[in-house]
């Protein structure tokens, strides 16, 4: 098993509490790691402490981040308990990860999906940032195999998010964040939103890319049938602190 | 709708046009010409000549230059103000958003006229201009502007859509800059900064013609310039009266159409794809 991304002993804390206290994480390449638990348990804290892009004002935060694909170092070092400097600091730190070692299928594809452009136009950004150079000839082929691996049709590429149903928005997002081809695809409860029918198809089809595209994937669910089907591996959080967390 | 490249070429050949007019106008108008009183269209182009034979021309160009920085400033307040609420809703911050807020209010229940006069009658009658009173209208315009774009940056998710930008790499200034400003505030902030801009110039239009129709000074420029609203005043009687005046009313409707037109083509051309 190649790890991608490993989390040791994540401790947030705000002014009201501990947020998150001792989580440890790994995330190996074509594996799913599924962190699970209830509303205020910390997953997506979690998750944003994997990205780099915590929001916790003044967020004080500890532990280590590796990503063991990229390089040995400790991604947190240097920055632990420094509040909203520290989180200034390990966004620059991590900027470089994020959409294309890292990739992220939001919540809500309403909110990852930008309304002002094509879905072709922002799969086109998220290709470029692949470590292997895309030859732009080849940019409308990629973009219609990718369309055609989540079960879209070419033309939504031409289409504004607005244009589409809620399934096929999420599918989008889908093929936006896998389009980098990560190393790891941190999916943040990917079926919100959804019946149950669609929900299962996400998440499976969630599976199904990143596992083509030997991507470790990170998914945070709430919906423990889900996780017990297709994990590789669970983590169930609790929450330390009430009130706290997401 | 209309196309967009049509919407664009319409808007800015009406923005050149006032811009053309404006920047040529003359400091005074032409001399008493008796032999050329009240002549049209076609006998003294290119839009005839007034009660003193002086070229209708020179009315338009002297209007346009009295609107047409003040207008274009006042939008760029009230764009920049849109921004500004669109960004700060973006924040996610309750104390940003109580601070904006309580702006809005504030701002937004002043009576937008009586503070226009107030401003205009506080201006010493020797620096008289419509710079001050296009400011003054821009900042009470500007907490609809604000309001709209935070309801945009709301339904885009405010602060999550960010922070998921953030996750797909982008930077800080390429979120708030191209993302959130220029593709999804631009509709807003565009139309917002266009309708103000056509306002300051029918506040303009409305006030002088108040001024001339009371033979008092106007509020928004010198006695020697004269303004679009002179046109209308011209032309006026020419509805009711056998009076040969007709070609300044239509030209005066013509220059409110063209700023019409501006503004309505720049806001529809700057509009999502």
């Amino acid at each position: 098993m190649t790890s991608v991304l490993e989390l040791r002993g994540l401790a947030i804390r705000a002014p009201k509490g501990i947020l998150v206290n001792g989580v440890d994480v790994s995330v190996y390449a074509g594996q799913v790691t599924a962190l699970c638990g209830p509303s205020g348990a910390g997953k997506s804290l979690t998750a944003r402490a994997c990205m780099g892009v915590l929001d916790v004002v003044p967020g004080l935060f500890g532990g280590s981040l590796r990503f063991p694909a990229l390089s040995s170092r400790d991604w947190f070092e240097g920055v632990v308990g420094k509040g909203r400097r520290a989180q200034a600091a390990l966004l620059r730190e991590t900027e470089s990860l994020r959409g294309g070692y890292l990739s992220y299928s939001p919540q809500a594809a309403s909110s990852a999906l930008n309304p002002g452009r094509t879905i072709g136009r922002q799969m086109e950004m998220a290709l470029a940032r692949r470590e292997k150079r895309v030859d732009p000839a080849d940019v409308g082929v990629h973009i219609r195999e990718l369309l055609d691996e989540v079960g879209l049709q070419p033309y939504v590429a031409s289409s504004l998010p607005g244009e589409l149903s809620g399934g096929m928005c999420q599918r989008a997002a889908l093929a936006i964040a896998i389009a980098p081809d990560p190393r790891v695809l941190l999916a943040d409860e990917p079926e919100t939103g959804l019946d149950p029918v669609l929900r299962r198809q996400i998440v499976e089809l969630l599976v199904q890319v990143g596992k083509a595209h030997n991507s470790g994937i990170l998914l945070i669910s709430h919906h423990e049938d889900t996780v017990e089907r297709i994990a590789d591996h669970v983590l169930r959080l609790t929450p330390v602190h009430p009130g706290g967390g997401e | 709708m209309i196309p967009r490249k049509l919407a664009i070429a319409l808007g800015v050949a009406c923005l050149l046009v006032l811009i053309g007019l404006g920047v040529f106008a003359p400091a005074h108008l032409s001399e008493f010409d008796s032999d050329r009183v009240y002549l049209g269209a076609l006998d003294a182009p290119p839009f005839g000549t007034d009660q003193r034979g002086r070229p209708l021309l020179e009315y338009a160009q002297q209007g346009a230059s009295v609107v047409l920085f003040p207008s274009l400033f006042a939008g760029m307040v009230v764009g920049g103000m849109g921004v500004v609420g669109g960004l700060l809703r973006c924040v996610g911050s309750a104390r940003v958003d109580t601070a904006v807020q309580a702006f809005g209010e504030i701002v937004g229940s002043l009576p937008r006229m009586v503070v226009i006069l107030v401003v205009a009658l506080l201006i010493p009658a020797g620096s008289r201009g419509l710079l001050p009173l296009a400011f003054a209208w821009a900042v009470l315009a500007s907490p609809g502007a604000m309001d709209e774009a935070a309801s945009v940056a709301e339904r885009l998710g405010g602060a999550r859509f960010v922070e998921a930008l953030r996750a797909h790499g982008f930077s800080w200034s390429r979120v708030f800059l191209y993302h959130i400003v220029l593709l999804n505030l631009r509709p807003v902030v565009v139309r917002q900064a266009a309708e103000t801009a056509m306002q300051v110039t029918f506040l303009e239009i409305a006030l002088s013609y108040l001024a001339a129709q009371e033979n008092q000074s106007s509020f928004t420029h010198a006695d020697n310039v004269k303004s679009w609203a002179d046109l209308l005043e011209i032309g006026y009687p020419s509805l009711v009266l056998d009076v040969p005046t007709g070609h300044a009313l239509a030209l005066g409707l013509g220059l409110v159409a063209v700023v019409t037109v501006m503004s309505l083509m720049l806001a529809s051309a700057a509009r999502a794809r």
